[in-house]
């Protein structure tokens, strides 16, 4: 589904080129439930920003079932990402002006999705979610487990061949994080393909994969276990 | 009151820390202020302050003008006052003492000093009887005449001057502050009271009347006498009088009689500056929320450390009035050089101009301004400030609700904003297009290259008739003759030059009511030369000739609008017009196209009923039976005026050494003299709507460009979920045009309401003019979208992955 060969990304500072992502080559399949791990700073939610194509500005090869997505312009990027790729934050990030309803409606309204065909996929998403009764409450009605299942229903309204999940329960305590990973699991089952950043071995769990990753180097894969770290790592 | 102290020294504190904000908030509180003060000076000096006489409460004035006759009558009959008259429009000249020159005089009876309690600078007044006939050969110099053509010497009274060829003793001079009733009076001279004049008497100047309440006397029971001796007056005339004359008569305030439309006028205005002045507060009360809303943690300290949301209210009023205060100091010295622009902006004859200062009443509305301003702007930050910072220290839930209390605050001084733009914009809109229909009315006659000039002998020189008559036939001769001059014709009155001249008329075939059966005309007296001169259209007919000029064959051209009336559906030629009481017809030889003469919305007064030219000669003679001493010469050349006055002072001195030469100015200037008033109004207004839009169009960038900052993180959230670069556009966009949309409306409902107030101010245009209306909603959207379209060009520029990671 997703191949990234040699990819980079680096920021200017005052103190020169700091490197997030070095060389990262990685393969993602169709069905995969993968698992990026590492310590603070080691550049997961980078080469999460980077698979969402929410940030342009690296170097290297991203290949997306079989489309160059390297050579795409800005506006490509944007449209490929919003056919394919939905989004789950830590801190849920749903707009507070908006209710449950209107949140999870929000992706589809950047599509040109006729208004009824919207609202039918939004009571849909509803009902499979379990939150119909919660339409018109505001985030700020909703606990914070409750936000981040409206912020995966948000997320995968669109159906996205690939769900990206940046520490997605973070804010939750552990009855909350076990049902929403359970979701991730039953979406994943249904043929979602998923990447989540986690600190946490129990979420980690329910993947099928586990890469590594330190100082923006890949260290590790469980697919690939010949996967070592390079020795200029120190140096950087 | 320790509380308070420690507050102004934080607040100042606060102010010195934040200079941009308090230079750019100041800045806007000092326009707001400056503009209400120097238009405040105006209202102050010409509304509110008392008149400089004693006891000024008691003096009135009698809305009505009375011939002498009348006057005399009210003089013995009315109780409740001591009553005077003056009259206006009187010129004399001054001869013998250097140049001869043209003087403005006011005649007065002989309490209009006593009445006022004027007292003179040296010498006397008039008493009682002095201005009886043979008992009247009296004048009172201006202080600025006695300094100008007398030195200032103090031995000039006693002294006798000629004044019109006849000469009066000068009985005194008054001080410099005396200059009633204008202050282009240079000598005051006493009513001739002559009873054996029936004309004059009874007709001829129609003065305004003055008084000094009695004591113990109202207001209402001078103005109820004053309608009991209206009611009787009619009896007294030996003609009939018109049952309209003087018909609602009734008794006012000196003060207010003098200011007459003065006063609507200076209350438009101050209603526009007051607008500007809520607009401004509103700006400042928009960028002290953001400011505040970088002082959430410091009020959320504040809270926690257990400051009441008062206390922190307080806190922030403080700083408000203090930021106020200095906007007030600034706005002081900005109305200083404003107010010297109003006034020379204003017409040359606004009553009680020269009263208008920057004085301690002006400093105190100033401070009470500043302080009143202060709280307005300061009260919704302070107010949004102490909630906020109370809900901050209970739970952090509540910082959505005040963020959206904020915006809706934010969204509403926006609209207010724009609506009160809008109004004065409208307002603005109506007095642009009533100026431009007014500057673009036909007068009647062409302006190019015409220079005019007042050539005024005595009336004494032209009761020789014949002497008259050949000096002027002399005067236009040889300028005619003189280089440089292509025509040279003479009137009695210039068209637009603010004098009238009216004569009654006997019309052929015309059977009025009693009131009209000798219609009042507007007379005009001029040389062959006039009608072709000036550009007039003859419409049928002849125009006269020199022939006509001897009064042998008696003539007359009517005003296209007169004939149609007097004579509907007739051929005018041929008919018959004669003076009143006079026994000569005078036959219609011509019809002329009407001309603009009294202002450029009227041919004539209202209470005159049509116009009528007669040949200059020893029959043209006006009411009393004289012929015009004074005539203005109208010239076409390609020279300036300089070069005609020099040329004209040469000739006429030739001819007469006594006759002074006077007003020598180009027909253009004397047009723009006759629009001075409305095109004030209009450049005022459109002033004071164009500070109000440009500060209308900086609070909804102001308010935009915050909520753009505050939505940051929505904004890229909404990026990262698939929103194009026109969804976040439109998204920014739509929330502009919402305050705009919100504000244009309310605006254009307000400002029908204003533009009834201004009703009377507007000519040729509706005060609901659609135009007007569809085309200032049409600006204020496209600016206020401008203005939306900076922000949202920076909303486009918000990256999603910062803005997310600032979470």
């Amino acid at each position: 589904m997703i191949e990234l060969k040699n990819l980079e990304r680096s920021y200017k500072t005052p103190a020169g080129q700091t490197w997030v992502l070095r060389r990262v080559n990685l393969e993602i399949r169709e069905g995969e439930f993968i698992t990026v791990m590492g310590p603070s700073g080691a550049g997961k939610s980078s080469l999460l920003n980077v698979l969402a194509l929410l940030d342009d500005a690296w170097e290297g090869e991203y290949w997306f079932r079989e489309e160059a997505v390297h050579q795409m312009k800005r506006k490509q990027r944007a449209e490929l990402a919003k056919r394919n790729i939905g989004m789950v934050f830590q801190s849920y990030h749903l707009l507070d002006d908006l209710t449950v309803q209107e949140n999870i409606d929000l992706p589809l309204s950047y599509k040109d999705i006729p208004r009824k065909e919207r609202q039918s996929l939004v009571a849909d998403t509803l009902d499979r979610f379990q939150i119909v009764a919660k339409k018109d409450l505001y985030p700020s009605q909703l606990s914070g487990g409750q936000q981040q299942l409206v912020g995966v229903a948000r997320a995968v309204i669109h159906k996205p061949a690939l769900l990206l999940a940046d520490e997605p329960t973070g804010n939750l305590h552990s009855g909350q994080a076990k049902e929403i990973m359970e979701l991730f699991r039953e979406l994943n089952q249904q043929g979602t393909t998923i990447v989540q950043v986690t600190h946490s071995d129990a979420n980690a769990a329910y993947g099928s994969r586990t890469i590594q990753l330190r100082d923006g180097w890949m260290v590790g894969d469980t697919a690939n276990p010949s996967l070592s770290q390079p020795a200029e790592v120190s140096a950087s | 009151m320790n509380g308070l102290m420690q507050d102004v020294r934080f607040g100042i504190r606060q102010l010195r820390k934040s200079f941009g904000f308090t230079s750019v908030a100041a800045f806007t509180i000092a326009l707001g202020i400056g503009a209400n003060t120097a238009i405040f000076s105006l209202v102050s000096g010409i509304l509110l302050r008392p008149l400089p006489y004693p006891r000024p409460a008691e003096l009135v004035s009698v809305t009505g003008t009375y011939p002498k006759g009348a006057f005399n009558a009210m003089r013995e009959q009315v109780r409740s006052m001591e009553v005077a008259a003056y009259a206006e429009g009187h010129e004399y000249n001054l001869t013998h003492v250097g140049d001869p020159v043209r003087l403005t005089g006011t005649p007065v009876s002989s309490e209009f000093f006593s009445v006022l309690g004027a007292r003179p600078e040296l010498g006397r007044t008039f008493v009682s009887r002095e201005d009886a006939p043979g008992n009247d050969r009296y004048v009172i110099l201006s202080h600025n005449l006695w300094e100008q053509r007398f030195a200032a010497n103090t031995n000039v009274v006693g002294r006798s001057i000629e004044l019109e060829g006849t000469s009066r003793q000068i009985i005194g001079v008054m001080p410099a502050n005396f200059q009633f009733p204008s202050p282009k009076t240079e000598v005051w001279v006493p009513l001739h009271n002559d009873p054996s004049n029936q004309v004059e008497y009874w007709a001829g100047d129609f003065m305004p009347v003055l008084g000094r309440l009695r004591p113990g006397t109202t207001l209402a029971q001078a103005t109820a006498e004053v309608r009991l001796f209206q009611s009787r007056v009619f009896a007294l005339f030996p003609w009939t009088m018109p049952k309209a004359w003087n018909a609602d008569v009734s008794v006012v305030e000196l003060r207010s009689g003098m200011v007459g439309n003065v006063r609507t006028r200076l209350l438009l205005l101050l209603g526009a500056v007051g607008l500007v002045l809520l607009i401004a507060c509103a700006n400042v009360a928009n960028l002290m929320l953001s400011r505040a809303a970088t002082r959430e943690k410091e009020m959320g300290i504040r809270s926690a450390l257990g400051a009441a949301p008062r206390r922190i209210a307080r806190q922030l009023l403080t700083e408000s009035v203090l930021l106020a205060l200095i906007g007030a100091l600034l706005g002081f010295a900005l109305a200083g050089t404003g107010l010297s622009a109003l006034k020379a902006a204003l017409p040359a004859n606004t009553p009680r101009l020269q009263d208008v200062h920057l004085d301690w009443r002006v400093l105190i509305f100033t401070g009470a301004l500043a302080i009143l301003t202060g709280l307005a702007f300061g009260l919704a930050p302070a107010l949004q400030s102490s909630k906020a910072a109370l809900s901050e220290a209970l739970n952090s839930a509540g910082r959505g609700a005040s963020v959206a209390l904020s915006r809706g605050l934010r969204g509403s001084l926006a609209s207010a904003e724009v609506a009160l733009s809008v109004m004065l914009v409208v307002a603005a809109g109506l007095l642009i297009r009533s100026f431009w229909a007014l500057s673009h009315v036909d007068p009647g006659f062409r302006a190019d290259r015409v220079v005019t000039a007042r050539i005024t002998p005595n009336q004494s020189f032209c009761a020789d008739v014949e002497r008259c008559v050949t000096f002027y036939h002399n005067v236009v001769d040889q300028v005619r003759t003189s280089p440089g001059v292509s025509a040279a014709a003479l009137v009695n009155t210039l068209p637009l030059g603010g004098r009238v001249s009216k004569r009654s008329l006997d019309i052929e075939g015309f059977v009025g009511s009693n009131d009209e059966r000798s219609p009042l005309f507007w007379l005009d007296v001029v040389t062959p030369d006039y009608f072709r001169l000036m550009g007039i259209p003859l419409l049928s007919g002849r125009g006269f000739s020199s022939a006509d000029e001897t009064g042998n064959a008696a003539v007359a051209i009517i005003a296209a609008s007169s004939a149609q009336r007097f004579w509907p559906g007739q051929n005018p030629l041929g008919k018959h017009v004669r003076f009143s009481r006079e026994s000569e017809w005078r036959t219609v030889v011509g019809v002329i196209n009407d001309v603009r003469a009294y202002d450029l919305q009227h041919n004539t007064p209202e209470f005159m009923r049509g116009t009528i030219y007669v040949p200059y000669g020893p029959k043209a003679t006006l009411e009393g039976g004289r012929v015009p001493a004074e005539m203005t010469m109208v010239v076409q050349t390609g020279a300036d005026e300089g070069q005609v006055s020099a040329m004209l002072h040469r000739t006429v001195a030739g001819l007469s050494a006594d006759v002074p030469v006077t007003e020598v100015k180009t027909m253009r200037s004397v047009i723009s003299e006759a629009v001075a008033t409305p095109a004030s109004t209009t450049f005022l207004f459109s002033s004071f709507a164009g500070v109000a839009l440009i500060l209308g169009i900086v609070g909804i960038y102001g308010v935009l460009s915050f909520l753009v900052s505050k939505r940051r993180k929505e904004i890229g959230l909404r990026m990262a979920l698939g929103a194009r670069r026109s969804d976040i556009l439109l998204l920014v966009m739509k929330e502009g045009a919402t305050f705009a949309i919100v504000g244009i409306a309310l605006g254009a409902a307000g400002a029908t309401l204003l533009a009834k107030l201004l009703a009377t101010q507007l000519y040729g245009v509706s005060p609901m003019d659609t135009v007007t209306y569809a085309g200032v909603a049409a600006l204020v959207s496209l600016v206020t979208m401008g203005a939306c379209y900076v922000p949202a060009r920076r909303a486009l520029q918000v990256d999603p992955l910062i803005a997310l990671r600032n979470d």
